[in-house]
């Protein structure tokens, strides 16, 4: 019995190593493969949806819109709370480009929560007495425009145990745009992913 | 057929060794106090292939000694690997580790892959999360953190289920009945040899309280957010209810008022070395065809005792407290896995004293060569992560008017440690390993 046993074992050890995945294309409108944790169809899903809650709100319209009028906004801090290690400039990127394409925002590069995105703004102006430089080409100081709005947020993650074989996570995408000019809230979302999936191991 | 099993057998007996060199070379390195041996040692068994590890407990050996020798970016790609085997670990595909449970049988549980224990991988997130906090990574400590904190979660999850798990294994026996009545029959072979599991108890829901500890202060003192002082608060309140440190309660009531907190020095002791396996070889009579019983011997794996490097650390006249015990932790562990071992353990002797019988019945040799294979194959698995501490220890002083801490070790000389001349909340992570290797000191600025 037990070379039996024996033999069936490398049997099934061989058969196990034969199998390897191809690298193909993912039809990202039709993929319908899903992991435990957070992937581009979630940042995908959670920034066109806050994107159209935002745009659906009245108090986010700049009050001369119809002349072109556009609000600046500044990214401020996104706070990652989960057990994923995720770049939160995933959501925020994606973010930006719809609030951008909406005609209604337009996001500042030069001030950020950690200093500028692009320094550039402040490095070209230190080109003022550069002898090698066109001064006529050099920015002008008193031009860079201070932002009206600024998108801050979190996101959070709480795991659950369904049964034994299965546990459930959700995820929420917090956002919160707050009024500079007296820092309230003029608006704020939450978009929730909620995932089941096996339970034998974590979520990371 | 027999003579290729038989030989299949000899030939496994040396890869089913209980301790191999590379591990002894390890813990003698460890306990003499040399370090870069040991380290080195780690990195080498951990096997890398392109910057990952593959071999999951030389992985954490190495990402734990790393980390001793300020080698954060190093230990967290270390541990990072780790946590990938880990997961590997956890999806294992059924068929293929039957496949090496069916070997394990016919040799011991050491041909099988190491299969980390529940405070193995809350441990590792500890460390990562320590490591990036270190580092100034708030980012990702935050992740490790809440890692972490989902590990503890499923710890209790996880052991609920244990013991049923373990007696189900013996259901899906071919011996079924013999293996039971030998097992319900261990008691008292057990307790003559010593082997008395009863009085291990762990913390309660198998919590490590440094974990939790170190995740409340983390927050205490890095906390953006009402949020992040809620989470505080409640980790340090379960901490506290689990240790009864006073420096605990202290702490958990400052997040009440995080922003007042007054700028002061908490030094994290870890200490020593944390208990090992040891192999006790045990006569069991066996239940092998009805009313006959034979006598062979099993090996167990029984815990000892871990060793601290000092008493404690003390600054002036303030001596560390006990904050969590990693001993404690251990054994509650190992007690949780003791049945399913030794019902393992049965099952593997009752299915080579089978195969011993019936190749002596065609021929004696035959017989002779299995029971010396069986005799050579009888070992205990001794693994387990050995450079975790006997225990952590916590002590908060003031912050000192010439910015420099003294740190004492009883019988040891003394450490002095220049703190930022900026007042602030910070950090002292002390580990000693024994007293024959310098402590590493490594300090913790808060956000």
């Amino acid at each position: 019995m037990n070379t039996k046993l024996l033999l069936s074992s490398l049997a099934v050890t061989l058969a196990l190593t034969g199998c390897a995945t191809t690298t193909h294309y993912v039809d990202q409108k039709n993929d319908t493969v899903a992991v435990m944790g957070l992937d581009y169809k979630d940042f995908e899903s959670a920034a066109s949806e806050m994107v159209n809650q935002m745009l659906a709100s009245p108090l986010m319209v700049h009050p001369k819109a119809s002349q072109g009028g556009r609000y600046v906004m500044a990214v401020s801090n996104i706070v990652n709370d989960t057990t994923q290690r995720i770049d939160t400039d995933q959501l925020t990127k994606k973010i930006r480009i719809s609030l951008l394409n909406s005609g209604r925002f337009i996001v500042t590069t030069a001030i950020g929560i950690n200093g500028a995105e692009d320094d550039m703004t402040r490095k070209s102006r230190q080109l003022r007495n550069s002898k090698m430089v066109n001064q006529k080409t050099v920015k002008k100081d008193g031009r860079v425009i201070a932002p009206d709005y600024s998108l801050s947020g979190k996101i959070i993650q709480r795991v659950n145990r369904v049964n034994s074989r299965t546990q459930q996570v959700d995820y929420y995408f917090q956002l919160t745009m707050t009024n500079l000019d007296d820092g309230l809230a003029y608006w704020e979302g939450e978009y929730p992913i909620v995932k089941r999936g096996d339970n034998r191991t974590v979520t990371w | 057929m027999k003579t290729l099993l038989i030989t299949g057998l000899l030939a496994v007996v040396l890869s089913g060794c209980a301790v191999p060199q590379a591990t002894r070379n390890y813990t003698a390195d460890l306990y003499a106090g040399n370090v870069p041996g040991a380290t080195e040692n780690a990195i080498q068994q951990s096997d890398e292939k392109d910057g990952a590890p593959r071999n999951l407990l030389w992985a954490l050996e190495a990402g734990t000694l790393l980390r001793h020798n300020g080698l954060f970016e190093r230990s967290t790609k270390m541990l990072d690997g780790a946590e990938v085997l880990m997961k590997e670990d956890d999806t294992r595909n059924l068929a293929a580790s039957g496949a090496n449970q069916g070997l394990a049988v016919l040799v011991n549980d050491n041909v099988m892959p190491y299969s980390p224990a529940v405070y193995d991988t809350v441990m590792l997130n500890t460390y990562k999360a320590l490591n990036f906090w270190q580092q100034g990574d708030y980012d990702n400590a935050r992740v490790e953190w809440n890692r972490t904190d989902d590990r503890q979660r499923r710890a209790a999850e996880h052991f609920e289920s244990e013991i049923d798990k373990q007696r189900d294994e013996i259901k899906k026996e071919q011996n079924a009945d013999l293996v039971e009545r030998s097992f319900s029959d261990s008691s008292g072979a057990l307790k003559a040899a010593g082997v008395d599991i009863e009085h291990w108890a762990p913390y309660t829901g198998y919590v490590n309280p440094a974990s939790l500890y170190l995740h409340g202060l983390y927050f205490l003192l890095n906390g953006e957010n009402k949020a992040d002082y809620d989470k505080a608060r409640e980790s340090l309140k379960r901490a506290f209810a689990l240790t009864k440190n006073s420096q605990v309660k202290a702490d958990m009531d400052a997040t009440k008022r995080p922003k007042k907190l007054k700028p002061s020095v908490w030094i994290i002791f870890e200490n020593g070395l944390a208990a090992r396996k040891e192999e006790r070889r045990i006569d069991l009579p066996l239940f092998l065809v009805s009313g006959n019983v034979s006598y062979t011997g099993i090996a167990l794996p029984v815990m000892g005792d871990g060793q601290s490097a000092y008493p404690y650390v003390a600054v002036g006249r303030q001596q560390s407290q006990l904050l969590a015990d990693m001993d404690t932790i251990i054994r509650g562990e190992f007690k949780t896995k003791f049945s399913g071992i030794l019902i393992r353990e049965i099952i593997r002797a009752t299915a080579k004293t089978v195969v011993q019988k019936q190749l002596n019945d065609s021929n004696p040799w035959l017989g002779l060569a299995a029971a010396i294979a069986q005799a050579a194959t009888t070992q205990a698995d001794l693994r387990g992560w050995m450079s975790l501490p006997q225990n952590f220890q916590l002590l908060n002083v003031p912050y000192p008017a010439d910015q420099q801490l003294v740190l004492s070790f009883p019988g040891g000389s003394d450490v002095t440690v220049d703190l930022p001349e900026k007042k602030q909340p910070i950090v002292i992570y002390v580990r000693a390993l024994n007293p024959a290797s310098q402590p590493s000191i490594h300090m913790l600025a808060s956000k």
